[in-house]
């Protein structure tokens, strides 16, 4: 047998026996803590007893404080009740004698004011026709000297109105005669070139047929020699 | 290039656009009739051409012009095709319907006178009166009397003159 092999078989016995020992030192230590768990386990239950216990005592507690609650609500619900409607009624008489009284009181404003405006505007009328009464006579005295200064001054006034009127006619007509004479110009010019126009048209409709084709022949010639001359065939 | 007695016949007869067209037409229908009967000659196909262009034809035969093959003959028609490209064309507006003799006036007063040798697009219109509208060369001149007459009118005193004449 190799003397490796040899080695390998002995080192695996020497894992065994490691393995062996351990577990056998791990039941042990297991063995000792055996009792400590033990009493660990009834102190658990010890003490989910005693929370059971405070659990219902509370529960009992707040039953009751729920239930005493309730009654003294129900004490103080009606005692409200009794409250509010003997309230309602004291202010429903309040209200009533409230009214009247608004009523009473801004019937009395209301005639009051209107006494009081009925007075002032008395007073407005008044100062109203006295004012107008004084305007009218300002009015007439004015106007009774502004008729008499206009009468004294109409002699004057109309010799003078008439040289401006004369002046200014004379302008007019001067203006008035030159629109014309242009007017007359314009006129004549469109008249001019309508006779022309027509003159043309005539001209045009009849000369063409009244030259003969030996004339027609020469005037196309003399053109052309005038077509020559100016450079055109080059 | 065409020979200077050749191209005087052919003024003769081609003066006019319509002219040029015929001319072409008929070269072309001659040239395809010599090409289809290899062994046709041109005076053998005569009988669909226009009056205008076989009295042509007939004109260069009788002056010796016309060449006896139809080798040559050929050569001819195209020479004068060619020619006819070369034409520049003239527009005439005249106010009468003008006669042949004085088209064939008209485009040798162009010919003798001009840069090149021309074809006439003759228009008729009587409202001209008298005289021509000429365009050449990118050029428009009117020389006609409806012109004169319009332009009279806006020289200055023309009108009171010819009232005082009236008068």
């Amino acid at each position: 047998m190799e003397p490796v092999v040899l080695i390998s078989l002995l080192l695996n016995a020497i894992a065994v026996l490691l393995v062996i020992w351990l577990v056998y030192k791990g039941g042990e230590a297991i063995s000792e803590f055996r009792p400590y768990i033990k009493e660990v386990g009834e102190l658990r239950a010890e003490m989910l007893a005693k929370a059971n216990e405070i659990v219902n005592q509370a529960t009992a507690m707040a039953d009751q404080i729920v239930a005493n609650a309730r009654t003294t609500s129900e004490k103080n619900l009606a005692t409200t009740d009794t409250l509010l409607k003997q309230m309602q009624d004291q202010l429903n008489q309040g209200i009533g004698q409230t009214l009247a009284e608004s009523k009473l009181n801004i019937q009395n404003v209301t005639r009051t004011n209107l006494e009081i405006y009925e007075k002032q505007l008395l007073e407005l009328n008044k100062e109203l026709e006295m004012h107008s009464l004084e305007l009218k006579k300002r009015l007439l005295e004015e106007s009774t000297k502004r008729i008499d200064e206009i009468a004294s001054s109409v002699p004057a006034d109309l010799a003078e109105m008439r040289k401006e009127i004369d002046m200014k006619l004379e302008e007019k007509l001067a203006s008035v005669d030159h629109e014309i004479a242009s007017y007359r110009e314009q006129k004549m010019k469109a008249v001019e070139t309508k006779i022309y126009q027509m003159l043309s048209e005539i001209a045009k409709k009849t000369l063409g047929r009244s030259i003969d084709t030996s004339s027609h022949e020469e005037l196309v010639m003399q053109a052309l020699q005038k077509a020559k001359k100016e450079g055109l065939l080059s | 290039m065409i020979e200077a007695k050749i191209e005087r016949v052919v003024a003769s007869y081609l003066l006019t656009q319509e002219d040029k067209i015929i001319f072409a037409e008929n070269i072309k229908t001659l040239e395809n009739e010599v090409f289809r009967k290899s062994s046709a000659s041109v005076e053998t196909e005569t009988a669909s051409l226009d009056p205008a262009f076989y009295e042509f034809l007939e004109k260069l035969k009788e002056d010796g012009l016309f060449p006896l093959t139809a080798g040559e003959q050929l050569s001819l028609l195209k020479e004068i095709e060619a020619y006819l490209n070369s034409l520049t064309l003239v527009r005439l507006t005249l106010a009468f319907k003008p006669r042949r003799d004085f088209l064939v006036k008209l485009v040798s007063f162009f010919n003798q006178n001009g840069a090149r040798k021309v074809v006439l697009d003759i228009y008729s219109r009587a409202e001209i009166v008298a005289g021509v509208v000429l365009e050449y060369q990118g050029n428009y001149r009117d020389y006609s009397i409806a012109h004169d007459l319009d332009n009279l009118s806006t020289e200055e005193g023309f009108m009171a003159g010819l009232l005082n004449q009236a008068k």
